[in-house]
């Protein structure tokens, strides 16, 4: 099965997570993603992720001078972001359950 | 962990630019915001993982639309979305793009610099100054003002208000020109002065005239004075090598009184009435310098004698 379109409905949820502990800049929480088993997860698809996170008001930003290289910006969840951080966990627990019996049962 | 973001500058720009052709489509707005942290992600892309960033992200058009999709933005439909022929080359000219990025670095230890751009650049007066030259050669050369070189003060004028210009354009953007303008113009004008400056040689023999590289062309005849600007009479000049040195026409002198001397005057020169025109010495087939110290002419008849040591007075002349 192909976990892109998998990933598709959940990044939002995983792109959350990721940020809930810690603010993070783009790669790093594309290599957040990574390092946590989402080995297929889009560059491309963080990135907008991010962006559209942002722009619904989940995501606040700021920027981190770098002494070499290019400047960062952090991202950081804030009060939306938490509680949507929450719905959606509360969803995919739910669906995830469903998904495990179904599949248990069937097996 | 970041190392500097030059190393990929050109190969960043490049991608960029092709995802941002992909996302023509929306607002500039939308599409400025949605790229606007890309250079520096692709940064950490290229620092972190190397290779190429098609190697590592893929083609730019696709980038495009896994952004536009995850961004929440409406995809295009028909021939934008499959991307130009450029997306094609996307690969190739990423790998040229690395490649010179690594000529860049190599290059640059060589000179002693990061990279030979930071020493190109260090040029960028010099250019100014170059392609202004280029410019005012190209008016010379077309006689586009009345001057042929900078000889005359308006040639010299001609090339400091050109280069005043250049500098100008350079250092302030001032005067504006389009951009493709200034490239055409500069690279005619590089060209066209290639052009002429290797044709220069040419062009500088025939100005300049034979009396450039031969002083002595023109002379047809020599006339030796002694001190007081009296003329000598029956004197023979010698090369280096003991020569006979035979300056003149010899058909002009053809008809002269005198016939064919053996060796300087080959002419006789002017009659000058004040010495004897007529008692010279018999041309004679001898070409010996002494005998030549005619007693008819007064002055210093030791003169007459060639510089010691230097000819072989028993030289036959040849003519």
């Amino acid at each position: 099965m192909d976990t892109t379109q998998l990933l598709k409905g959940v990044l939002d949820l995983a792109v959350l997570a990721v940020l809930r502990d810690e603010d993070g800049y783009g790669y790093d929480i594309l290599r957040r993603l990574r390092s946590a088993g989402l080995d297929d997860v889009g560059d491309a698809s963080v990135y907008g992720t991010l962006r559209r996170l942002f722009q619904a008001g989940m995501l606040t930003t700021y920027v981190v001078p770098s002494e070499e290289g290019p400047h960062r910006k952090y991202y950081a969840l804030n009060a939306a972001g938490r509680t949507q951080l929450g719905a959606s966990s509360k969803v995919w627990r739910g669906f995830a359950q469903t998904m495990n019996q179904l599949i248990g049962e069937r097996a | 962990m970041t190392e500097s973001a030059a190393p990929g500058n050109l190969e960043i720009d490049y991608y960029l630019e092709r995802v941002s052709a992909a996302l023509a489509d929306l607002p500039a707005e939308v599409r400025d915001d949605l790229l606007e942290d890309l250079p520096a992600h692709f940064a950490e892309v290229l620092a972190e993982q190397g290779g190429s960033l098609v190697d590592r992200l893929g083609p730019p058009a696709a980038y495009a639309a896994e952004l536009r999709a995850a961004a929440g933005l409406e995809p295009v439909t028909g021939a934008a979305a499959r991307g130009g022929p450029l997306d094609r080359l996307a690969p190739l000219v990423t790998r040229v793009g690395r490649w010179l990025s690594v000529a860049d670095r190599r290059v640059g230890q060589l000179i002693g610099y990061p990279r030979a751009w930071d020493f190109l650049v260090l040029l960028r007066p010099a250019w100014w100054i170059a392609r202004a030259v280029c410019v005012v050669v190209l008016i010379f050369a077309a006689d586009i003002i009345p001057t042929d070189r900078l000889d005359d003060p308006i040639g010299w004028l001609v090339l400091a208000v050109a280069i005043v210009i250049s500098v100008r354009m350079g250092a302030i953007g001032r005067p504006r020109i389009p951009r493709w303008l200034g490239w055409v113009g500069t690279a005619m004008a590089v060209v066209g002065a290639l052009v002429v400056l290797a044709d220069w040689s040419g062009v500088s023999r025939g100005y300049s005239g034979p009396d450039y590289y031969d002083r002595w062309s023109y002379v047809t005849d020599v006339f030796p004075v002694d001190s007081s600007g009296r003329p000598l009479r029956d004197v023979s000049l010698y090369d280096q090598d003991g020569n006979p040195i035979q300056l003149g026409d010899y058909w002009r002198c053809a008809n002269g009184p005198e016939g064919q001397p053996p060796s300087y005057p080959l002419c006789r020169g002017p009659q000058f009435p004040s010495l004897s025109p007529t008692d010279a010495p018999p041309a004679s087939g001898s070409p010996a310098p002494s005998a030549s110290a005619s007693p008819s002419a007064s002055v210093q008849p030791s003169g007459s004698v060639p510089p010691s040591g230097s000819p072989q007075p028993s030289a036959s002349p040849s003519g």
